[in-house]
């Protein structure tokens, strides 16, 4: 009888013991391409990108519980990162890479639940997550984010932004981009910012509400259209949105030279411009 | 150099030119090293040219179907359901079935440069557009979801839940908006949101189509 809790705590102390060895805290740094391609991947947990200007990769962090390792290699241009994961692996803890590539490198990030966060880098980047949030800010020429269900959230310098998620919300922020596009099915688009003088803003959502604020001397040619929803704009329309059918809204219109597009389409969503 | 299961899951922005240059580029060296990714993008090539080919106001339910549907059941021996990532040609059909899919309705959609008149409750090519290609899609649909029942044992709660969440909300806001459009069957806006919200359907199956194990 006096035996088992014994046992029990023995056991007990026995899986502490693995379970805090199976924690495996990471710290490692190889040399790369200075301007190559960094390829990351992991299930759950983080990914933290950060451009410097050092010509090294380096991954810290911790791997977690019941993965197998990370895969960390570096070949002629190309940088991979990977969290092995057992192949009959029942219960793995999220993993929480903080990663450092140089500056000029191009990023691929390719997620299930972990969510992602990159800032710094100047080459392009490609974003993915199902449910983890999306996050990027700084001078990266091109970005290209997507989340199934968790929020997307672009703040950069760049030319050509695709934000995009199923019931996310997404948020642009701009500098001056030539091209943005904005998709989701649900959840509130919001974009803030300028565009270039020929740039375009395409903005498409079932039932989210788009609110774009944009400067109020903007030359542009807008093209608003919802089934349902209702349209606000603070640029000076003059004239009521027209309805070319029995249901439905759609306002065109150009402010100044009408050099930039932008084009909105909800299905219920509201559409709100607003003029800064 | 990217790996077979990564370059399949860009194929059709590939395709479509959407792709950065940087990842253009990694995709084609990829290609031009790997027969099978190469295999996959000719067919892809292939079947777009097709629709290119095809008269405006085409029937693909009739033409196409037939070669997308042998390319999703010719599924090659791969691993056992629920392990490792689904078989290349499998993917590489279904991506096929996406192109095909997004470039007819597309094609319907925006085909004719000149917008419609707009008539009050007169049947319009839109609305005849959609219920023409409906078939295709649910067909499409339908191959992909039994993928997706092989795949479900080896994702997590937590990631069904997030997909079968997305794709009932997607669900529901296509039966709204296909209502609201037999209601206004000239309203192209309309029509194009329904036809975004069918791709971004089909990406979402395909994307959890081709998660890993433990995913």
């Amino acid at each position: 009888m006096y035996k088992k809790p014994r046992m029990i705590v023995v056991a007990a102390a026995a899986l502490l013991t693995l379970s805090l060895a199976a924690q495996q805290k990471i710290d490692e740094k190889r040399p790369a391409a200075p301007a190559g391609l960094v390829t990351v991947s992991n299930l759950s947990g983080s990914v933290t990108v950060k451009g410097w200007a050092q010509s090294d990769v380096a991954v810290s962090g911790t791997l977690g519980k019941g993965s197998e390792r990370l895969e960390f290699e570096v070949s002629g241009d190309r940088t991979t990162i990977r969290v092995i994961l057992p192949e009959n692996a029942r219960r793995v803890e999220g993993s929480d890479l903080e990663i450092r590539v140089p500056q000029a490198s191009r990023l691929d990030v390719d997620t299930v639940s972990a969510d992602i966060s990159v800032s710094g880098l100047s080459g392009s980047l490609s974003l993915q997550s199902v449910s983890g949030g999306v996050s990027a800010s700084g001078p990266a020429p091109e970005v290209s984010a997507h989340s199934v269900s968790g929020p997307v959230v672009v703040e950069t310098d760049s030319r050509r932004v695709r934000a995009k998620s199923v019931s996310g919300e997404v948020t642009v922020r701009s500098k001056g981009a030539q091209e943005v596009q904005m998709e989701n099915v649900s959840g509130d688009l919001t974009f803030e910012g300028a565009l270039t003088a020929e740039g375009s803003l395409e903005v498409s959502t079932v039932s989210g509400r788009v609110e774009a604020s944009m400067p109020k001397d903007l030359a542009a040619h807008f093209s608003l259209e919802t089934f349902s929803g209702d349209i606000s704009s603070a640029f000076g329309t003059a004239g009521k949105p027209e309805k070319d059918g029995p249901v439905g809204k759609h306002l065109r219109f150009n402010t100044g030279s009408g050099g930039t597009r932008v084009d909105i389409q909800t299905f219920s969503g509201d559409i709100v411009l607003i003029g800064r | 150099m990217m790996d077979c299961s990564r370059v399949e899951a860009l194929l059709d922005d590939h395709v479509d030119g959407l792709l950065s240059e940087a990842l253009a580029r990694e995709v084609e060296a990829h290609i031009g090293a790997c027969a099978s990714c190469a295999r996959s993008e000719a067919e892809i090539r292939s079947l777009l040219r097709r629709v290119g080919d095809l008269p405006r106001g085409f029937e693909p339910s009739r033409d196409l179907w037939p070669g997308i549907e042998e390319g999703i059941l010719r599924r090659p021996a791969g691993p056992p359901p629920g392990v490792g990532a689904p078989s290349i040609g499998w993917l590489a059909a279904a991506a096929a079935a996406l192109v095909i899919l997004s470039s007819a309705v597309t094609l319907w959609v925006v085909g004719d440069p000149a917008p419609p008149e707009r008539a009050v409750g007169r049947p319009s090519a839109e609305l005849a557009s959609l219920s023409a290609s409906e078939p295709d899609y649910l067909r499409a649909r339908a191959s992909l979801l039994a993928a997706l029942d092989d795949r479900r044992p080896c994702l997590s709660p937590e990631t069904r839940r997030v997909i079968e969440e997305n794709l009932a909300a997607m669900d529901a806001a296509l039966r709204s908006m296909k209502s609201a459009l037999e209601k206004d069957p000239g309203n192209r806006g309309l029509a194009e949101l329904i036809e975004a919200t069918y791709r971004e359907e089909i990406r979402l199956l395909l994307r959890a189509a081709s998660l890993p194990a433990h995913a």
